[in-house]
């Protein structure tokens, strides 16, 4: 049996070459003997630039592997949100500039996410409450489906808020979206407040909307 | 001559320096470039060709691992909002008679703390019933396919991925006569 080639989560030793490996090359001329002495510093010196070269790219592999921390992340605090234009469920053009002045929560979710059903509540709760101070929620469906499977979940959960097929263009805009929820706070200027990977608590959520009301 | 020498002396470890940091950095770029959809599934390893007799049925036993803190949702989910795992399989030589799927667990999570909800942890391991063939070129054959999940932590879900599967089959000898 075989996996693909996918990464399995908890990083797996030995998948790289030994030193031994490494180092086991085509045999030499005999005439290179008198200079093979200094070679054993070269290799090593060489394998030591290839380990440092090596564990770099592995950190930065590894920091891209597991992006997802729970509760507010810093990267792309405070800078404007990426702006997209999508459908809604109902086929109308949506811009997320067009929100400015608002407060917006943006939260990537989808049908089949159960965390993503537990925050769907809080947020019609939060925009009845908040909608009159200027309090806009839009959910963005991530469903290969699209419309189709996002609408009727819609209408059973009675989501009274903006709902838009969201795609992999939106999510890379906000450096990628590994999982779901996802959820960021837009202030009034159109920055990005706060993001938060995974499920929250509601007051957290809430106390992050309500200092920007 | 001594030009040579110093070429080779210089050749050596420059060579096994390029052939040790290419083959490093294909299986460490290789895997960073995977890093935006990690697999949370694998076929676990050690797994045997399996026997088969001609003409007769014969069960294949697929054995995964599922990464230490995750799950996927049960073949029949709680909800049906919840995407399924199943198994495919893609081979045509053989007739899948059946698949049966291991017993889920019920478990909460922090997400579902009140509902427990039917899921696969740890290593699961999903037996196929085949018919095989009268005959087959050679006598062996490659059973092919894919297991179609959707993973979650504690916490949050990922989008639906699937991890290729491979079993090697024999066909017993009476097969070619």
């Amino acid at each position: 049996m075989s996996n693909d080639t996918s990464q399995f989560p908890p990083q797996e030793a030995g998948t790289e070459p030994s030193i031994e490996q490494a180092v086991a090359g085509a045999s030499e001329p005999a005439e290179a003997e008198a200079p093979r002495r200094g070679r054993p510093l070269l290799t090593l010196a060489i394998i030591l630039v290839a380990a440092v070269v090596l564990i770099g790219l592995a950190h930065r592999y590894a920091s891209r592997q597991v992006p997802i921390s729970t509760g507010p992340a810093g990267e792309g605090l405070g800078q404007p949100a990426p702006d997209f234009m999508v459908k809604d469920i109902r086929g109308n053009t949506f811009k997320l500039s067009e929100l400015k002045g608002r407060v917006v929560i943006l939260d990537f979710w989808a049908t089949w996410c159960q965390p993503c059903k537990i925050e769907i509540p809080w947020f019609v709760d939060m925009y009845n409450r908040y909608k009159a101070q200027g309090l806009e929620v839009v959910g963005v469906a991530m469903d290969d489906e699209g419309a189709e499977v996002v609408k009727p979940f819609v209408e059973r959960y009675r989501m009274n808020y903006k709902v838009v097929i969201g795609n992999e263009k939106i999510t890379d805009l906000f450096g990628g979206i590994y999982g779901l929820p996802t959820t960021f706070i837009i202030d009034r200027e159109g920055k990005i407040h706060s993001r938060h990977i995974g499920l929250v608590s509601r007051e957290t959520l809430e106390q992050a909307v309500k200092k920007l009301l | 001559m001594t030009g040579y020498r110093l070429q080779a002396a210089g050749c050596g470890p420059l060579r096994r320096f390029c052939a040790f940091f290419l083959a490093c950095a294909v299986v460490v770029t290789g895997a960073w470039a995977q890093g935006a959809r990690p697999s949370y599934v694998k076929v676990a390893p050690g797994a045997t060709p399996v026997k088969a007799a001609p003409g007769q049925a014969f069960e294949v036993p697929a054995k995964f691992q599922i990464a230490s803190g995750y799950h996927i949702n049960a073949e029949k989910p709680t909800f049906d909002y919840l995407i399924p795992t199943r198994l495919e399989w893609t081979t045509k030589d053989f007739k899948l008679i059946g698949i049966e799927y291991p017993k889920p667990e019920q478990a909460t999570f922090s997400f579902s703390p009140d509902t427990k909800l039917a899921v696969y942890q740890g290593t699961i391991t999903i037996r196929s019933r085949f018919q095989a063939p009268r005959a087959l070129p050679g006598g062996k054959a490659a059973l092919g396919g894919k297991l179609h999940y959707q993973a979650c932590d504690d916490k949050m879900c990922y989008p639906p991925a699937s991890a290729a599967v491979e079993v090697p089959v024999e066909l017993g000898k009476k097969a070619r006569e």
